[in-house]
C-alpha cells in the first residue's frame, strides 16, 4: 500500500492530466476557450512526463540534463501564456487588453529574472510565485466581471466557472508553497515534503475539476 | 515549528479563505441575479396574461353589446317591419305586386333569421342557461343545417360548468375551429368529443378534410390573416391549457386540454 501511494505521488504530475485529456478526446469540447485549455493539458502532460522521466533516468542522462528544473520553469511560462489566452477567449475580462498587458509584464519579469538574477536551470520560486499572482489576478477579475455580465444567464453553470474556481484554489494553495520553497527545504525538510504532497493533491483536484468542466462543455450531438 | 513553516501554513489558510470568500460572494450574487431574472420573467408573463384576459373580456363585452343591440333594436325594427308588411291585404294586389310582396316577405324572414343567428353566435344564451355541452350541440346543429357537412358530438355529460368565463372561452374556440373547418377544410364530416378526466377536460375535434399540422398553426398565428388562430392561442393561454394540431388517420385532429379544478365533494 505504501509502495502504491509512493508511486501515485511520484507520478502525481502526470496521471491526473490523463483524466481531462481522455474526457476531451471522448466528449470533444465545443467552445473555443476549451480548446485552449486542452492545449495547455497536452503541453503540461508532455512537460511533466519529460520531467518525471528525467528524474527516473537521471543517471543515464548527460550532467546538463540531470536536473528537470528547467521544465518546471517552462511549465510555469506555458501555463501563464495559455491561461491568459483562455481568459482572453472567454471575453469576460474588461478591458480586453488587460490579459495581454499582464502577460507582457509576466514575460518581462521572467526575462529580467533569468537574465540578471537566477539561472534557468534552477527551479525559480519567484517565477512560480509570480505565476500564482498573475493567474489569481485573472481569476478574481473573471469572478468580478461574471457578476455584472448579462450575456450568460447563469455563469455558475458555465464550464469556465469550474475551471476558474479550480485554478484559483490551486494557485491560492501553491502560492505560499513556492514563495517559501527554498527556505522550507533548508529549515524543515519534512515539512517541505509535506508541502509537495499538498501541491500534488491540489494538482489532482485541479485536473479532476478541469475534466468535469470539459465534460460539461461537450459537443451536443444530434442523437442527444 | 519554525517561523517559515508557520508563515506558510497561515499563508495557505489565508489564501484559501480569501478564495472561498470570493466564491461565496460570486455565487450569492449570481443566485440573486437569477432570482431577479425569474421574478421579472414571471411578471412579464403575468402582464401578458392580464393583457390577453383584458382583450378577451372586452371582446366578449363587445359581442354581448352587439348581440343585444341586434336583438333589441335591429330585430325589433325588422319584426315591426314584418308586422306592417303582413298588414297589407294580398287580395288587393295585382299579380306583379303580389310577387314583389311575396319576395319582400321572404327576404324579411331571411334577414330576421340571419340577425337572430348572428345575435346567437355573438352571445349564446344556451351557453349561459344550459351549459357548454348543450351550447356545442346546438352550434353543431345550426352549422350543419342545410349543409353537405355532417357533424356529430360525443360530449362527456359529467362535465358541469364551474367557471362560466372558461366555458365561454372553450365555446369560442370550438366555434372558431369549426368555422375554419367549414371555410377551408373541404371536409364532409366532423366530430366533437370531450372527456372529463381528473385534472383536465380533453376536447377533440376531428374532421376528414384538409387541416393544419402543429407547425403550420405556429406559423399562421403570427401572420395577418391568422387573427382567428391568434384568438384561439390567446384563449388557450388564458385557460392555461394546451392545443395540438395533428394529422390523424384519414383526417386531422385538434386536441384541446383545459385544466379543471376537481370538486372533492363530487367524489364523496
Amino acid at each position: 500500500m505504501d509502495r502504491f501511494i509512493h508511486v501515485v505521488f511520484l507520478w502525481s504530475e502526470v496521471w491526473p492530466l490523463v483524466i481531462p485529456l481522455a474526457i476531451a478526446l471522448v466528449c470533444r469540447p465545443a467552445s473555443r476557450p476549451s480548446r485552449v485549455l486542452v492545449l495547455y493539458l497536452v503541453f503540461a502532460l508532455l512537460i511533466n512526463l519529460s520531467a518525471n522521466l528525467m528524474t527516473i533516468y537521471r543517471a543515464q542522462l548527460p550532467p546538463r540534463f540531470q536536473s528537470n528544473n528547467i521544465l518546471y520553469n517552462l511549465h510555469s511560462v506555458v501555463k501563464v501564456f495559455l491561461f491568459t489566452w483562455y481568459f482572453r477567449r472567454l471575453g469576460l475580462i474588461n478591458p480586453r487588453w488587460l490579459p495581454q498587458l499582464v502577460l507582457l509584464l509576466y514575460g518581462a519579469f521572467a526575462l529580467v529574472n533569468f537574465i540578471f538574477f537566477e539561472s534557468i536551470w534552477v527551479l525559480s520560486s519567484r517565477l512560480l510565485s509570480a505565476e500564482s499572482i498573475v493567474l489569481l489576478f485573472l481569476c478574481i477579475l473573471y469572478f468580478l466581471n461574471s457578476m455584472h455580465d448579462e450575456t450568460e444567464r447563469n455563469w455558475l453553470k458555465h464550464p469556465s466557472f469550474i475551471v476558474t474556481a479550480a485554478l484559483s484554489f490551486y494557485e491560492a494553495a501553491t502560492f505560499f508553497i513556492f514563495l517559501f520553497y527554498y527556505p522550507i527545504v533548508a529549515t524543515n525538510i519534512q515539512f517541505g515534503i509535506l508541502t509537495m504532497k499538498i501541491y500534488a493533491v491540489c494538482f489532482i483536484i485541479f485536473s479532476i475539476l478541469t475534466a468535469v468542466a470539459l465534460h460539461k462543455d461537450r459537443r451536443k450531438t444530434s442523437a442527444a | 515549528m519554525n517561523d517559515i513553516t508557520y508563515i506558510v501554513i497561515v499563508g495557505i489558510a489565508a489564501m484559501l479563505l480569501l478564495m472561498v470568500s470570493v466564491l461565496v460572494v460570486v455565487i450569492y450574487n449570481q443566485r440573486r441575479q437569477a432570482q431577479h431574472r425569474d421574478a421579472m420573467e414571471k411578471l412579464r408573463e403575468q402582464q401578458q396574461n392580464q393583457l390577453i384576459e383584458a382583450a378577451v373580456r372586452s371582446e366578449e363585452i363587445e359581442r354581448h353589446r352587439i348581440a343585444e343591440t341586434l336583438h333589441d333594436e335591429v330585430g325589433a325594427i325588422l319584426s315591426s317591419a314584418k308586422l306592417h308588411l303582413l298588414g297589407i291585404k294580398e287580395e288587393s294586389l295585382d299579380e306583379k305586386d303580389r310577387k314583389l310582396y311575396e319576395k319582400g316577405r321572404e327576404l324579411l324572414n331571411e334577414v330576421i333569421q340571419k340577425v337572430r343567428g348572428i345575435s346567437h353566435n355573438l352571445h349564446s344564451n344556451i351557453l349561459k342557461e344550459f351549459g357548454l355541452n348543450e351550447a356545442i350541440k346546438h352550434f353543431v346543429r345550426k352549422v350543419t343545417e342545410g349543409s353537405m357537412l355532417k357533424g356529430s358530438t360525443e360530449l362527456d355529460e359529467n362535465y358541469q360548468t364551474r367557471n362560466p368565463d372558461e366555458d365561454i372561452s372553450i365555446y369560442r374556440m370550438v366555434q372558431e375551429l369549426v368555422n375554419n373547418i367549414l371555410k377551408y377544410a373541404n371536409a364532409t364530416q366532423f366530430m366533437i368529443s370531450s372527456k372529463l378526466r381528473e385534472r383536465d377536460l380533453h376536447l377533440v375535434i376531428f374532421h376528414n378534410g384538409e387541416g393544419l399540422t402543429q407547425e403550420q398553426f405556429e406559423q399562421l398565428r403570427y401572420q395577418k390573416q391568422g387573427l382567428g388562430l391568434k384568438n384561439i392561442q390567446n384563449r388557450v393561454i388564458l385557460l392555461r391549457g394546451t392545443i395540438l394540431f395533428t394529422r390523424a388517420g384519414e383526417g386531422y385532429s385538434i386536441d384541446i386540454h383545459v385544466p379543471v379544478k376537481t370538486n372533492h365533494s363530487e367524489h364523496v
